[in-house]
């Protein structure tokens, strides 16, 4: 029996590397897909079973070179956890088509590129898991989010297509709404003035990504919401 | 086992059914199980096989519509046992069908009754009693019907939706103050005595795979119970790999 392989794409400081190590802690190779070569060398050295992939996901010919890899030195993956994201705020009157199209690449067209360059292999394995990390913009374009909202919303309907496609060939899709400020560097800075409970944690965020790629499929869940307990919602 | 915590599910009936499976799952993870249920024959039978499999668990049959019911459900679990109250579990309802214009109005009111008011009433306890420790999960079993209706779902739709709302208030309410209270919409026929003892020709409809099971069910409920406050789920969603959604 070879090794679990597990694809998390979009490796920062905050829950792409929570999900390599909770995915190295359940006994996956993990591949971290990022553009910062560097970080992903040092979280390399740190997680056990990790290596990582320098790339640009949202490149196609780029994604694919990457999958192979990945299957020759890691083995096929069966969970790709994609976090890749590209955030912006900005009003209506202030989105440039620049901005607009860069958070579609990143946080659309990734998936799709990375969907299906590895579910053809999940396919023919059977099964696999697919889980996708959005928020809660995916629900509701607030002013500031006008360009980051759409895509995030189109992700999920992505998702949501992918999992009535693949799913009854049994592969699991899955959603995950974030509906918090997540606790890292940069936010705990913005935020400073917020106590500990405004926060969500990546461990925890990354425990509930784990728990819904390993759900039976008996009983599989396409979307979950999470946020602190404190969070106003 | 360490833990000594207490959970109520309400809506037990078959042993195999989704609150059956609910009791033994955690009496198995050590806790102590009130099987509350309106059919007492039901109760008492998963009580037994719990205690019979080293767990505990205490049967109480009453009606889950009835505000004194309820009371004393909650009293009984304070004084039975050790430990505290850290889980409860609305599962009481059933997918009682009908059209609006041959509707009876006491048909509708009693399918709200259950599936909505006692959620309110179990909820509220639950509440009241958790609040002063600051801890607790309510869970609140939904369905497709949470989301949609349909001619058929007329009683069963606006019953499961109005819970369903109630869960979110309460989520939003209590959850600052360290009450997780989730809902789950089942979607999809459950793998239980309901359907496959109750309902043959649907289950054999749904083919191989078609139900959703119970095992599946209670891993979603536990894990949503042992879920972290730093990141708490309040809706989630479960169906068979086949399911057609």
């Amino acid at each position: 029996m070879s090794a679990k392989v597990c694809i998390v794409a979009g490796v920062g400081p905050g829950t792409g590397t929570a999900l390599s190590r909770r995915f190295a802690a359940g006994g996956y190779r993990v591949a971290m897909l990022a553009r910062d070569a560097e970080r992903l060398a040092k979280l390399e050295r740190d997680i056990d079973g990790s290596r990582g992939y320098a790339v640009d996901v949202t490149e196609a010919a780029a994604v694919n070179v990457v999958v192979e890899r990945i299957r020759s030195e890691l083995g096929t993956p069966g969970v790709l956890v994609h976090n890749a994201v590209s955030g912006h705020f900005g009003e209506f009157l202030d989105v440039t088509p620049e901005v607009l199209e860069n958070t579609f690449r990143t946080n659309v067209l990734s998936l799709l590129l990375l969907g299906q360059a590895v579910a053809p292999h999940m396919l023919a394995g059977g099964a696999g898991a697919i889980v996708v990390t959005g928020n809660t913009a995916a629900w509701r374009g607030v002013a500031n989010f006008a360009a980051f909202a759409p895509s995030k919303a189109a992700q999920r309907i992505l998702a949501q297509s992918m999992a009535r496609s693949l799913g009854p060939k049994g592969i699991h899709v899955a959603y995950v709404v974030i509906d918090a400020v997540i606790d890292v560097p940069w936010t705990r800075q913005a935020f400073a003035s917020k106590p500990d409970e405004f926060f969500a944690r990546p461990d925890a965020i990354a425990e509930t990504v784990y728990h819904v790629a390993h759900q039976d499929r008996s009983a599989w869940t396409f979307e979950v919401d999470l946020r602190p307990f404190a969070e106003k919602w | 086992m360490s833990d000594t915590s207490k959970a109520i599910v309400v809506g037990v009936g078959p042993a195999a059914g989704l609150g059956g499976a609910l009791c033994k799952r955690l009496a198995s993870e050590g806790l102590h199980v009130f099987v509350a249920g309106r059919t007492p024959e039901k109760v008492e039978t998963v009580t037994a096989s719990i205690r019979k499999a080293g767990g505990r668990a205490t049967a109480v049959p009453g009606d889950t519509t009835k505000e004194k019911d309820v009371i004393d459900l909650f009293d009984r679990a304070a004084q039975d046992g050790e430990g505290d109250l850290d889980l409860v579990i609305y599962n009481a309802g059933n997918a009682a069908m009908g059209q609006l214009h041959d509707m009876d109005a006491r048909f509708f009111e009693e399918v709200w009754r259950v599936g909505c008011f006692g959620g309110f009433l179990v909820g509220r306890e639950a509440v009241r009693r958790m609040l002063p420790r600051g801890r607790g999960t309510v869970i609140l079993t939904g369905a497709t019907a949470s989301l949609r209706g349909k001619p058929a779902t007329t009683a069963f739709a606006s019953a499961k939706a109005g819970l369903r709302s109630l869960g979110q208030t309460m989520a939003r309410a209590y959850g600052p103050q360290g009450i997780h209270v989730a809902h789950v919409i089942v979607d999809g026929g459950i793998a239980g005595d309901k359907i496959i003892q109750g309902l043959p020709q649907f289950a054999q409809a749904m083919g191989e795979d078609g139900l959703v099971s119970l095992e599946g069910l209670a891993d979603a409920y536990w894990f949503l119970h042992k879920q972290q406050r730093a990141a708490w789920t309040h809706e989630l969603d479960l169906r068979t790999f086949k399911e057609q959604f």
